[in-house]
């Protein structure tokens, strides 16, 4: 009986290593990637709030991240010892930027909503992703700068934002997601972003993963544009379920 | 059953040891973060084989070259990406669906058959307008002269192939798929030496097809247009049956075929090559033909300009791409140029397109990149943004920063430094000489000497201050025989300068910068008169360029080590070494094992580290034979060992071996560069920002130590500071992490540059302006902690910086400056405070922190040796600056105080008795006011408010930007500013003194918070800034 213990652990330990060097289907990725990052334990997270630096063209400002349920975002960066607001309620996004010749609040335009959306986003496009995007496939396994990957090819739903005419013609943006085949966590996303009718390839590397309550997050993400880095982003702290008010995420009416 | 378990644990064991210790491979990515950048502008370009638009947009433009890959434009010519870098970088042909413009067709391999052609690998086709692209077979065609597809049915395509240049082969004709290219059929084949030139499918009847078929040949010391299998065939069944057409059409022997047909007529005209080169027409559909012209426009280099082309618009009009543009509008009885008013264009003309919507839009491709006209071809713009130039050599200077010289195919020599404020702009290039280019160099003793030729071995030197040039090629004396120079004659200096070296078939050397030579070889090439016939070469047409020169040197190389020792290579295989100057000749060739006689000795690179060893390249793809030929003898030539392996693809131009590692090799080859880090044993493609481009030249830069490649097809690349790469030994990458010795860093001043030129221009890459952290990981860090820290020499963190993480080579830049100072918060910001001043000279510690382990080493500042500041200059600067950084900052405490004051008592207000709000009142409006004398307040965007805040701002910068002595104005300026901030502080002291102390009792007492200053140290240690 001892014997066949053993035989079935070795066997086992075999079909594991062998089934580890199979290719995987998209669901089994997905499933490994949620199970390994917590995701679910994130569906029960109702506020974060992430604290850290940005170093962008040889400066090093300080930032804090806001999100909370539902789809509400608001990120401040300090410059000069002034303040830069950008702030979405679920409905509308506006910002403050001192020194842009006003601190009354200005509305922002669709792009840069588009980022706070997806930041109030908390468990990301891979989740659910049948209702938030219009298609996932999985591309195969590929070599990203000498690191096994899986990519992942994703197309975005088109919207038609407020103020623009419906184009039967718009494409959805499309981005890559290129996930670790060993560990099962994005490495990187690369979005071809249609901004103006232009296509742009934005690419972000993300590394420095770090348990947070069970959650594994990235505590550093590196934004390339061209094949050049724009910015890196490292965070210092997450703080989940912090209490948040509300009021952080509406636009501020104008002092008399 | 207990057998097995035995038998089944060591099996574990050995898959656990083998997947957790098995030996890194060294590949593209050990390298990591090195990368190249580019450097050559576009304003000389280079050949263009190829161009295709789309019809209904013709702003969108594909441009194939001849050796720099394939570019698109969506904006009409603004700017341009290339999109075909991972594949071969030489285009045959392009051509769009116009029906579904995202599928594009691409064949490799230039059909314009000059002596330093490039080879293709095959058909190409995207669907997603050049995101992703597939092979689609036709892979040993070699080259692919047109695509055509079929007008009613896109699924149907025609590929012209004219099959392998050097040598007989199957694979060329004429092939068709009908399934969109998953499956091809050889619908017309002559023999292995005729290939397919040309084809036009009749644009009302797609089954009525018209076929060119082209016998030629070339090798090293001839070339053929012209024989028994050329001449023009028709299909009226869309390929299945041909007629060989001869009505009316040269009875002897023709050579290559050009084709076109009216959109606007269906009049067929076909160029044909023969003893009597002339454009024939058919306006009955190949029936009959009139010979309408044989004026030298029609019969110029056959095998370079064998194209017409009819105007999809307008009948009787029809282009004549040649020597220059030309053009007839009475179906090609008369040409003349379009151009009336302009027509500075680079001359040799390969490809044109001509507007459907508007035929007055034409897009050409020159020898000389791509130029646009908008009015039929009467005036002209280029396109300065196509660096697709083709280099053969290259060198670099000492100055500094360095230039780097270079000649090109068609495109004369040009010089330009090797970083620029903003770029490397294409005003930065200077261009000297005639003709095509080849080898160039500065004198290294006189940088208004550049030393540069044209083919055929016309050396030369000019002087770039008057614009002069002198010829310095040696001439014959009467006891040798004539000289013979190859196309790509070599001139070389050895490396301190004082002697230059030039082949023709004898080895001469100069001792007087090229006034007189001696000769030191008796003939040192096979002499083989069977390759010495050049005065017939070209076949129907004679051409007789040099480029066929033969039986010469080709390659020279005195050995860094003894200046006695000297290695020659010749175009016709031999290798030959001196050990004594030149007085006795050892001709080694024989010793060299499996090398194919009579191959072309591509480079000899004697050893920078042991006069013994010598390393050769050998090329034969002009016999036809591609494969790679690498070798190195530790014994003067006598024994040879081959430095191949499986990875080098194709053939090789240049091996060269580091000046500090001999492990540390770099190989040029037609597709691409390669590197080895183990002394040959394995080489691997360096890929970063380099695509499969021909490398044809190298040299490490003595000083820099930078690698700078001259390419044929995307000017000249470098990479910066190679001397990690020297560490990459074989132990060192399986370990988990290792620092790599990066150069010293020379602290820099700031520059200005750059102007509003438009987006239409190229600029090259400056190197990076940061010191650069390197190291190498095994391994991609994905989990935890992963950051690089600074400590000064007592060990003070001064910086933290993000790390980089992917495996191989990472460079991290450290910007070297401090954190900027802290300013006061205000409406405006202070651009010349957002930049810290640099850190001081000297060591400092750099720690990387990966998860729990962490890993230390040294990274050294040092001030430029060429600064014109003295030291007491430069430390009175620093003295200054850092006077005027602690100011500021020291005004940003003193605001801060001042405005938490100012906050507070306004908030508290409310809490108090009426009696004490007014004193809360009064002590606002007292803060306030002080707060208005110290910083801009004003809202909106250009206030011109200037406050102490703006005022010491702008001072601290101007400061900052200078590395030398301030001005005693700055100096007295500043010493004003302090007295102005101390005024202010005093006047806050009182007010803290007395008010604050008031106010704060009566909040004690009211249970109230008192108001509490910031200390300094507190405020210094905020993080917001």
């Amino acid at each position: 009986m001892k014997k066949i213990t053993i035989l079935t652990i070795v066997m086992s330990l075999f079909i594991t290593l062998s089934s580890k060097a199979q290719d995987l289907t998209l669901d089994e990725i997905l499933k490994n990637h949620f199970e390994v990052t917590g995701a679910e334990k994130l569906t029960k997270v109702n506020t974060m709030i992430a604290e850290g630096t940005v170093n962008t063209q040889g400066m090093e400002l300080p930032f804090v991240m806001k999100v909370k349920r539902p789809g509400k975002a608001r990120n401040e960066v300090m410059v000069q010892g002034s303040q830069m607001i950008q702030a979405y309620n679920g409905e509308i996004g506006w910002m403050i930027a001192p020194w842009l010749g006003t601190d009354e609040p200005q509305d922002m335009g669709n792009d840069e909503v588009d980022q706070l959306k997806e930041q109030a986003d908390f468990e990301g496009k891979l989740w659910n992703w049948k209702e938030k995007v219009e298609s996932l496939e999985l591309i195969g396994k590929e070599d990203m700068e000498g690191t096994e990957v899986y990519k992942l090819k994703m197309v975005e739903k088109v919207e038609i934002e407020e103020g623009e005419e419906s184009d039967e013609e718009k494409k959805g943006d499309i981005r890559y997601i290129y996930m670790d085949a060993e560990n099962f966590v994005i490495l990187k996303i690369q979005v071809k972003k249609n901004i103006q009718g232009t296509e742009t390839e934005i690419e972000i590397y993300q590394s420095n993963y770090k348990e947070v309550e069970g959650i594994i997050m990235p505590f550093s993400m590196e934004t390339k544009m061209g094949g050049k880095t724009v910015n890196q982003i490292t965070i210092d702290t997450f703080k989940l379920n912090e209490e948040i008010d509300d009021s952080e995420f509406e636009k501020p009416v104008k002092d008399e | 059953m207990k057998k097995i378990v035995i038998l089944i644990v060591p099996l574990l064991l050995i898959y656990f040891l083998t997947s957790s210790q098995n030996n890194i491979k060294i590949d593209h990515n050990t390298v990591g973060a090195i990368t190249a950048r580019h450097i050559v502008p576009a304003n000389m370009s280079g050949r263009i084989s190829a161009l295709d638009a789309v019809d209904e947009n013709p702003n969108i433009l594909y441009v194939g070259s001849a050796g720099g890959g394939l570019w698109k434009t969506i904006n009409g010519g603004t700017t341009f990406k290339p999109i075909f870098d991972e594949y071969t970088q030489s285009i045959g042909d392009v051509r769009i669906d116009q029906k579904n413009p995202e599928t594009v067709w691409v064949g490799t391999g230039e059909p314009w058959t000059r002596n330093s052609v490039s080879v293709g690998t095959g058909l190409y086709k995207t669907t997603d307008a050049g995101e992703t692209w597939k092979l689609v077979g036709l892979e040993n065609t070699e080259r692919i002269a047109k695509i055509i597809i079929d007008p009613d049915n896109s699924d149907i395509v025609y590929v012209a192939a004219l099959g392998h240049l050097w040598g007989p082969n199957d694979e060329r004709g004429l092939y068709k798929t009908v399934d969109g290219g998953k499956t091809w059929e050889k619908i017309l084949f002559v023999d292995e030496n005729t290939g397919c030139s040309d084809i036009a499918v009749d644009p009302f009847h797609s089954n009525i097809i018209y076929a060119g078929m082209w016998e030629f040949r070339r090798s090293a010391h001839y070339f053929n247009s012209g024989g028994k299998g050329s001449g023009l065939y028709k299909s009226r069944d869309g390929g299945k049956t041909w007629e060989k057409l001869t009505n009316d059409l040269p009875k002897g022997e023709s050579g290559r075929i050009a084709l076109s047909i009216s959109p606007a007529d269906s009049t067929v005209y076909a160029l044909i090559e023969s003893e009597k080169t002339a454009l024939y027409r058919s306006k009955d559909k190949g029936k009959s033909w009139e010979m309408i012209n044989k004026s030298r426009v029609v019969n110029e280099r056959p095998f370079y300009f064998s194209k017409i082309v009819a105007d999809p618009v307008k009948k009787n009009r029809v282009y004549k791409p040649g020597f220059f543009m030309s053009v007839s509008d009475n179906g090609g009885k008369h040409f003349r140029n379009p151009a009336i008013e302009g027509g500075a264009i680079h001359p040799d003309v390969h490809a044109l397109y001509i507007g459907t919507k508007d035929n007055n839009l034409l897009y050409i491709g020159t020898d000389g990149g791509v130029f646009v006209s908008r009015d039929k071809g009467n005036t002209w713009s280029m396109f300065r943004n196509l660096p697709v130039s083709q280099f053969y050599h290259v060198s670099a200077d000492m100055q500094k920063p360095y230039k780097v010289y270079g000649g090109l195919q068609d495109n004369n020599t040009w010089y330009g430094p090797s970083e620029s404020p903003a770029g490397i702009s294409n005003a930065d290039w200077k261009k000297v000489g005639l003709g095509d280019g080849f080898y160039a160099y500065a004198d290294m003793h006189d940088p208004n000497i550049v030393y540069w030729q044209w083919q055929g071995g016309q050396f030369a030197k000019a002087n770039i201050k008057t614009g002069e040039f002198k010829s310095i090629k040696p001439y014959k004396d009467e006891t040798v025989e004539d000289l013979r120079f190859n196309w790509d004659a070599p001139i070389i200096f050895s490396k301190d300068g004082k002697r230059i070296y030039a082949g023709s078939q004898y080895l001469y050397i100069s001792e007087d910068k090229g006034n007189s030579w001696k000769r030191i070889s008796d003939d040192l090439t096979t002499n083989d008169p069977e390759r010495q016939k050049q005065e017939t070469t070209g076949g129907l047409t004679l051409d007789n360029s040099t480029a066929e020169n033969h039986c010469a040197i080709i390659t020279i190389n005195e050995s860094p080590l003894d200046k006695n020792i000297i290695w020659a290579g010749t175009d016709d295989g031999n290798i030959q070494v001196t050990k004594d100057g030149g007085k006795t000749w050892k001709n080694v060739t024989a010793n060299i094992s499996d090398l194919p006689a009579k191959t072309w000795c591509s480079y000899v690179e004697p050893s920078n580290h042991n006069k013994n060893v010598c390393y050769a390249t050998f090329d034969g793809h002009k016999s036809g034979d591609m494969n790679p030929y690498v070798f190195k003898t530790e014994d003067y030539g006598n024994t040879w060992i081959s430095l191949v392996d499986e990875n080098i693809p194709t053939y090789c131009h240049i091996i060269k071996e580091d000046i500090e590692s001999s492990n540390l090799l770099f190989l040029g080859t037609e597709f691409g560069l390669y590197t080895s880090v183990n002394g040959g044993k394995n080489w691997s493609r360096f890929k970063s920002k380099i695509p499969k481009v021909s490398i044809r030249d190298m040299v490490i830069h003595p000083r820099e130590h930078d690698l700078i490649l001259g390419t044929h097809g995307r000017g000249i690349l470098i990479i910066d500071d190679i001397s990690p790469l020297r560490n990459l030994t074989s132990e060192l990458i399986n370990s988990d992490f290792a620092f790599l010795k990066s150069e010293k860093y020379i602290i820099k001043g700031n520059r200005f540059g750059g102007n509003f030129g438009g987006d239409d221009e190229f600029t090259g890459s400056n190197p990076r302006e940061a010191a650069i952290i390197t190291y190498y990981l095994k391994k991609r860090h994905v989990f935890g902690d992963m950051y690089i820290e600074i400590y000064d020499k007592d060990n003070n963190l001064i910086d933290k910086l993000p790390a980089g993480k992917r495996r191989g080579v990472n460079r991290v830049p450290w910007h070297i400056r401090m954190k900027p100072p802290k300013v006061p918060a205000s409406p405006q910001l202070i651009g010349f405070a957002m930049l810290g001043p640099t850190f001081a000279p000297g060591k400092y510690k750099v720690k990387v922190i990966k998860g729990s382990k962490s890993y230390e080493t040294e990274i050294e500042l040092i001030l430029d040796p060429d600064s014109p500041h003295s030291e007491s200059d430069r430390k009175l600067r620093h003295v200054t600056l850092m006077k005027a950084y602690n100011l500021l900052e020291h005004l940003a405490f003193i605001d801060k105080q001042i405005t938490d004051i100012s906050e507070q008592t306004l908030k508290l207000k409310s809490e108090v008795s009426k009696k004490n709000a007014k004193k809360l009142q009064v002590l606002h409006n007292k803060t306030d006011k002080l707060h208005k004398t110290l910083v801009a307040v004003k809202k909106g965007w250009i206030t011109g408010e200037e406050k102490l805040r703006e005022k010491l701002g702008e001072l601290y910068g101007f400061i900052l930007f200078y590395r030398g002595r301030p001005t005693n104005s700055q100096i007295d300026g500043l010493n004003l500013f302090e007295k102005e901030l101390k005024n202010i502080e005093e006047e806050l002291k009182i007010l803290t003194e007395k008010d604050l102390v008031q106010i704060n009792k009566f909040l004690t007492k009211a249970n109230l918070k008192e108001i509490k200053l910031i200390s300094k140290e507190e405020f210094l240690k905020e993080g917001n800034n």
